[in-house]
């Protein structure tokens, strides 16, 4: 290949995600003027859907704001708090934040995927990323017939030797973040169970990530100091 | 005044070459995986972030540290000084870059002019009323996230977690950090921070706690009605 045509590789590339991000996501562009901490260049903040509400997710504004809250701790014990790999497991992509909003305009939207919090409820509840719906983790080790529906409801189809996955929803995972094994454990146990990794997605830097770049969260359950 | 020119251009194509080889590498990735359908083609040509998977790093290849070792060889030194140079000499000279490129460093510098300040400086939208609704048992038309919902609080209920238990059980003590941490209170007329802590944590005197978790507030006696701020417990 010649460095020309890497080149143009890798420009259409560029150009064609934009394309795809800028048409698929709500582009919420009115406001444009007064975003100063934008998404990406030409994406101010992205309209999705958290199951039937929309929600515009966007970055906070104040460009000398920090975490303050547990986000910011450095430190957790290790075990069973520890960096991760890159990826999950072989054949699972790993996906950033772009990638995820993308993957939430298209894939969700459409409904051949879903965004998976794979955290225990308490943590679903408290705070999750917009879309997303709340599959613990926990539930995939348990075999069952409670399982068994939950696979039905994801698209797969039982067969006399197990499930036929290969209508099954592509799924995008994450967790509290790269020191949180809870998406890595679901996702493994979802391949355990016969789901193609190639349905699935990793996001790897999960709250962490999201939190750290101010971007939108919802929350499922309030968490306000009642009125005396 | 060329010399230098040509030196900072010749950095340029390095640089390039490094960025578009990676670029060429990951789209390599992509196409040769042959997993993804249509529609994902494009965005995983730039998302292969992943090494492939014979590069997979795996915790079995990490080693806990033992003796540090020093194992470069000169060829990778005299590459790695040439190239420090080149890149010295193309940072002496900012005006040859890109206009694009010299906008982003002088913001990496600093000089960007741009505050914004009084913005909403959580960025969390409740929806717990919103949410009630799907709460109940989803009928036949209902959503499927609102069906994986349901069977999910039959399964969480039903399961003895002994497998996992230490596991879960250090996940509940940091969830119980992160409820403490997120709780909020609403400014409501006539608020001042010492009523906020007195109503929040029954001690006015604990204001401080209240100024310190809601870094944006410059002047404790301006706090704004129906804003939200952090009560950490």
């Amino acid at each position: 290949m010649s460095y020309k045509s890497i080149f143009k590789t890798g420009l259409g590339v560029g150009l064609i995600l934009f394309m795809v991000l800028a048409s698929a996501s709500g582009y919420a562009g009115e406001k444009s003027s007064n975003v100063v901490v934008k998404i990406a260049p030409d994406i101010p903040s992205v309209v999705v859907s958290h199951r039937g509400i929309p929600i515009e997710v966007k970055r906070i504004q104040d460009t000398s704001n920090k975490l303050v809250d547990d986000f910011a701790k450095t430190s957790r014990p290790c075990p069973p708090f520890c960096i991760h790999p890159i990826q999950a497991a072989k054949g699972v992509k790993t996906i950033g934040e772009i990638e995820l909003l993308d993957f939430v305009s298209t894939e969700v939207a459409n409904k051949t995927g879903l965004l998976i919090d794979a955290r225990m409820p308490k943590w679903y509840n408290s705070e999750t990323i917009p879309g997303a719906i709340n599959l613990p983790f926990i539930i995939f080790s348990k075999k069952g017939k409670s399982l068994n529906r939950i696979f039905e409801l994801l698209g797969a189809r039982k067969t006399d030797h197990g499930y036929d996955f290969s209508h099954a929803k592509k799924l995008a995972l994450f967790c509290n973040g790269p020191w949180c094994d809870q998406s890595p454990r679901a996702i493994r146990a979802l391949i355990a169970d016969g789901y193609p990794p190639e349905k699935l997605r990793y996001y790897r830097g999960g709250m962490q990530m999201w939190k750290l770049f101010g971007l939108t969260t919802v929350l499922p359950q309030t968490n306000m100091v009642s009125k005396k | 005044m060329s010399l230098i020119k040509s030196k900072v251009f010749g950095a340029l194509v390095v640089l390039n070459l490094i960025i578009l080889g990676g670029l060429y590498q990951y789209s390599d990735t992509a196409t040769g995986d042959g997993a993804s359908t249509a529609p994902d083609v494009t965005i995983d040509a730039v998302t292969q972030t992943a090494a492939p998977a014979t590069n997979l790093a795996t915790l079995e290849t990490l080693k806990p540290a033992g003796k540090a070792t020093r194992e470069e060889t000169s060829d990778e030194e005299e590459i790695s000084d040439e190239l420090a140079a080149l890149f010295d000499n193309a940072l002496a000279d900012l005006g040859a870059i890109d206009e694009d490129d010299a906008a982003y460093v002088n913001a990496l510098s600093g000089d960007s002019d741009i505050q914004v300040r009084h913005a909403d400086h959580l960025n969390k939208v409740d929806i717990s009323a919103l949410v009630v609704k799907s709460r109940a048992r989803p009928n036949k038309n209902a959503s499927v996230e609102d069906k994986l919902t349901a069977a999910v609080k039959d399964l969480v209920g039903a399961i003895d977690d002994k497998s996992e238990k230490s596991y879960i059980s250090a996940l509940d003590r940091e969830a119980r950090v992160r409820r403490n941490e997120v709780r909020l209170i609403k400014v409501v007329a006539g608020d001042t921070l010492w009523k906020i802590a007195a109503r929040a944590y029954g001690d006015g005197n604990l204001y401080k706690k209240i100024y310190k978790a809601n870094p944006h507030i410059r002047n404790p006696d301006m706090i704004e009605v129906g804003e939200m701020l952090r009560v950490p417990l």
